[in-house]
């Protein structure tokens, strides 16, 4: 039984933890991913993003920067690695908008609330099907209306001097507005969240039937088309969204094994600076680093520990011109017999990565089919540059040719090894189970001598040889079952509830044995695979029968009147 | 052929004795490293239905291995049993002795071995072109050693050896299966041995299938030392012979039938305020009469007594005699019973003395 619920704990961790990987590693990268190592990146990717759009397998493919940077949020700055994406067509190719706390999992977690009406239900999942984005157009700063007779906005409403920085209770506002609307007391403001808070006035105006109200706000609705009075959050900041990854801007887990998330109307709208080096000019020096202030807009979790702590995001075009791989005109001295012409002419731009997806007809998860789209995607990337240079001349820089993998490529370091991992795990509480056999046989065995002479009574009546062996198998049988079949519950609770156990062995002890930085994900993963259990019961009642095989035999060939002599 | 041993056949000639039970030839040798015994020298006996046989010996005279072999429970080296003209014998028992293997025991060691090994070799290198794998090592090996020493007379030791290649085995294909080697090969050998095994099982079981009906239906055994189980009621005792008769369904549907019967014969055995008791709770007359009725139970044909009232004082002793000679008088219940004392032979009808593995009739010198 505990070799049952060991090894059906083990497989589930492990195996959880290597779908987990798979899921999670994918969630940044497409199926296949064009890469190249070189900082400077690869010229010619629109041209290949064409090409490779044409061919009947692919359905999209989308460009990425990787690179280095530092990035200060207030507190003196820090190594990060920075990625800029075109982040409306990301989730075209990958998962990464399901990853961002303010545009998804947040709608997600306000949707899964039962009670919630169906206009709000259905305006959140209008939001939740719109493209994620780097403005924080949310935010919209509304002068605090008259409020007609009987409605309240928390202490505002009270008439008592309120203190600065007091932000009213959400759970005082109409059900409707909870989280959506926030009210700023030392300013007077209403603030509206959420990708639809520039439809502000319907909301505002259902908050009530009072003619005067509908009034106020209507000359509120006027005024916002003035600018000055109504604020929108993006806009107004001038300043570029930047996503990061949770564990960068501080949100980690306690030692209780809880998030500890700072107060988000804090952190978003926040300014962080980053720096990235243009290395475009050959070398490096203090003139080729940029710094450019970002606001934060959103967070994101994709479960990799690496991910989460080191990534930021931001806007694809931006990190291009700042790392200098954009289309830049250049000058060029040509001697042309004794006159020198200047021509001036563009670099053409450069990416490091193209994300692509493969149509639903295949399979993302056999590998052997994407090996074969990997090889037409080569090809592809290959003719484009060459025709590409020969089109520019020696204006194309001798890039290094990119190359195309899998996304099983791009994770195999890893996978290979929790896979080891996982095959080692089964071997070492395979040998327990042995050991298991060989304590059931040793009991079974002690039975049979035990009972040597009731064997004798019941074959002199007449019982036959098997018979008296299916009696013991039977025995050990029924003990199987009852052993896998309690395994089987006591691993199902075990893995179900491993991460709560886990939270309260840390809190009681402090002790933390899975440790995220080493095993990449901040949970434990608590998924049991049906097709493990499928093959490690019948195996786990086979052995317990095979532990009482021999002593089965021994009992079946006994002799009836040697066992009756037997003292 | 001695003339004792004839002349029981020659009583046995008049028509209206129907003889039920035949013995001829019987001998038996008990060896004890390079020491032999006979204890039973080419033994002939008759044993009319209705009869009360007594058989009186001393001990160690062989008379309780007669009893044995007669009543199936004991091999015998050579000669020949025969119940109502039906001949049956009892073999050494075994699991694995079933009928084709006992053709393949009486080879030669050596070329039994020899064709075993090639047996293994022909299917492993059928498997190998079939589907080549690292994974034949295993099956390979399995095959051979399984072939060469199960069918082996020492089939137990053997089945030790071949459940550890099968756990071998079976951790090797776990290995192969996780690191994506083939699989058709392990799963079709280990398949192949397990129905092999389970062909060896079912033919042994029918093999002994007869010989345990007769034991259970046409015999009852009583023994000098009771041989009650423990754990089981006086009732649940005597329901024993009829648990294992039955199957199990077939027990359960007529549980309160076969009940009934019990109590009826515990009634007439005295034993019905007993019915609820242990064994440890009982006297020795009241234990033996328990297992009488668990003998009854079934109704037997033959009635086998060895020494019934050897552990007793004299007067259970009686006692136990009385049930068996009313048993024998108002029944006509054959029975035979072994007993070393002359005074309870006398009362049977017919009596044979065993003496340097003979039997002879009492009075002979």
């Amino acid at each position: 039984m505990l070799c049952t619920t060991m090894v059906l704990v083990v497989i589930s961790v492990m195996g959880g933890w290597l779908n987990m990987f798979k899921s999670s590693f994918r969630g940044l990268s497409g199926d296949l991913v064009v890469h190249t190592d070189n900082v400077r990146g690869f010229p010619f990717y629109q041209q290949m993003i064409a090409e490779l759009e044409k061919d009947k397998d692919i359905q999209a493919a989308v460009p990425s920067i990787e690179t280095y940077g530092l990035i200060d949020y207030g507190n003196g700055p820090k190594p990060a690695r920075v990625m800029g994406i075109s982040i409306a067509q990301m989730g075209t190719v990958n998962h990464f908008p399901e990853s961002l706390y303010r545009q998804h999992t947040q709608i997600e977690d306000a949707l899964k609330n039962s009670r919630l009406p169906v206009d709000q239900k259905q305006r959140l999942q209008r939001e939740l099907a719109q493209p994620p984005s780097f403005d924080l157009l949310d935010q919209v700063i509304v002068p605090m209306p008259t409020l007609p007779a009987g409605l309240s906005f928390a202490k505002a409403a009270e008439g008592k001097d309120v203190p600065a920085g007091a932000i009213a209770q959400p759970a005082r506002f109409p059900t409707q507005l909870q989280g959506r609307l926030r009210y700023d007391s030392r300013r007077h403001n209403l603030i509206f969240k959420g990708k639809m808070a520039s439809d502000w006035k319907p909301l505002l105006a259902s908050l009530s039937n009072d003619p005067e109200f509908a009034k106020a706000i209507d000359s509120l609705y006027e005024q916002s088309r003035k600018p000055g009075l109504i604020t929108y959050g993006g806009k107004t900041s001038k300043l570029e969204g930047i996503i990061v990854g949770v564990g960068v801007v501080g949100i980690r887990r306690n030692q209780a094994g809880n998030w500890e998330r700072p107060d988000r109307d804090v952190e978003f709208t926040r300014r962080v600076g980053l720096t990235v080096f243009d290395l475009t000019s050959g070398g490096m020096d203090t003139k080729s680093a940029l710094t450019r202030n970002y606001v934060i807009v959103d967070d994101s979790h994709l479960g990799v520990w690496q991910y989460d702590n080191m990534y930021v995001y931001v806007p694809f075009k931006t990190l291009q011109k700042d790392l200098g791989l954009d289309s830049q005109p250049i000058t060029t001295d040509v001697v042309d017999g004794k006159t020198i012409k200047t021509i001036k002419t563009l670099t053409p731009a450069c990416t490091t990565d193209i994300h692509i997806k493969v149509k639903r007809s295949i399979d993302a998860n056999d590998e052997s089919q994407l090996v074969e789209i990997r090889g037409r995607v080569q090809k592809i990337i290959d003719r484009v540059l060459v025709q590409q240079q020969q089109a520019q001349g020696e204006l194309a820089t001798s890039a290094e040719f990119p190359v195309v993998l899998t996304w099983q490529d791009t994770v195999r370091v890893w996978i290979s090894a929790v896979e080891n991992e996982k095959l080692l795990t089964v071997m070492l509480f395979g040998i327990m189970c042995i050991v298991a056999i060989f304590l059931i046989f040793c009991i079974f065995y002690m039975i049979v001598v035990e009972k040597t002479r009731d064997i004798g009574i019941i074959k002199s009546v007449g019982a036959t040889s098997a018979g008296v062996a299916g009696i013991f198998l039977g025995y050990g049988l029924i003990i199987g079952i009852i052993g896998a079949g309690l395994g089987l519950l006591v691993s199902y609770g075990i893995v179900h509830n491993i991460n709560e156990m886990h939270a309260w062995l840390g809190r009681e002890t402090g002790y933390q044995i899975w440790n995220p930085e080493v095993y990449q994900f901040d949970k434990i993963p608590n998924t049991m695979n049906v097709h493990d259990i499928i093959w490690i019961l019948p195996i786990a009642v086979l052995s317990s029968v095979m532990g009482a095989l021999i002593p089965a035999v021994r009992a079946g060939r006994l002799n009836p009147v040697d066992s009756l002599r037997w003292e | 052929m001695s003339q004792t041993a004839s002349r029981p056949v020659n009583i046995l000639q008049q028509p209206e004795c129907a003889v039920i039970l035949r013995a001829q030839g019987i001998n038996k040798t008990y060896r004890m490293g390079d020491q032999s015994l006979d204890i039973l020298k080419h033994v002939d006996l008759a044993l009319r239905a209705g009869e009360f046989l007594a058989i009186e010996g001393r001990s160690g005279s062989g008379k309780s291995t007669l009893l044995h072999i007669m009543g199936g429970l004991d091999s015998c080296d050579s000669g020949r049993l025969e119940f109502q003209g039906n001949p049956y014998v009892a073999r050494p028992p075994g699991l694995l002795m079933a009928t084709p293997l006992r053709g393949m025991l009486a080879m030669p060691k050596r070329f039994r071995m020899r064709a075993c090994a090639l047996i293994g070799v022909v299917i492993m290198l059928a498997l190998v072109l079939a589907h080549p794998s690292r994974a034949w090592i295993y099956p390979g090996i399995l095959t051979v050693v399984f072939l060469g020493n199960v069918l082996g007379e020492r089939g137990e030791r053997s089945l030790v050896a071949f459940t550890v290649a099968w756990i071998a085995g079976g951790m090797y294909w776990i290995f192969e299966r996780l690191t994506g080697h083939g699989w058709i090969g392990p799963v079709v050998v280990t398949g192949l041995v397990v129905a092999f095994l389970l062909y060896l099982t079912i033919a042994a079981y029918l093999d002994e299938r007869p010989l345990c009906r007769l034991r259970s239906t046409e015999f009852g055994f009583v023994f000098q030392f009771y041989h009650l189980l423990p754990e089981l009621s006086v009732l649940e005792n005597t329901l024993m012979a009829a648990m294992v008769e039955n199957s199990w369904l077939g027990y359960r549907r007529q549980k309160s039938f076969l009940t009934a019967k019990a109590r009826k014969i515990l009634l007439e055995l005295g034993l019905d305020e007993r019915i609820y008791h242990k064994p440890n709770q009982l006297s020795g007359g009241e234990r033996q009469r328990v297992a009488i009725a668990r003998a009854l139970m079934n109704e037997p044909k033959v009635l086998f007594a060895d020494e019934p009232t050897g552990n007793l004082d004299y007067e259970t002793g009686r006692q136990i005699m009385a049930v068996l000679e009313k048993l024998h008088r108002e029944k006509g219940q054959t029975i035979v019973m072994v007993t070393h004392d002359r005074t309870l032979a006398g009362q049977a009808d017919r009596t044979l003395v065993l003496r340097n593995g003979k039997l002879e009739r009492p009075g002979d010198p």
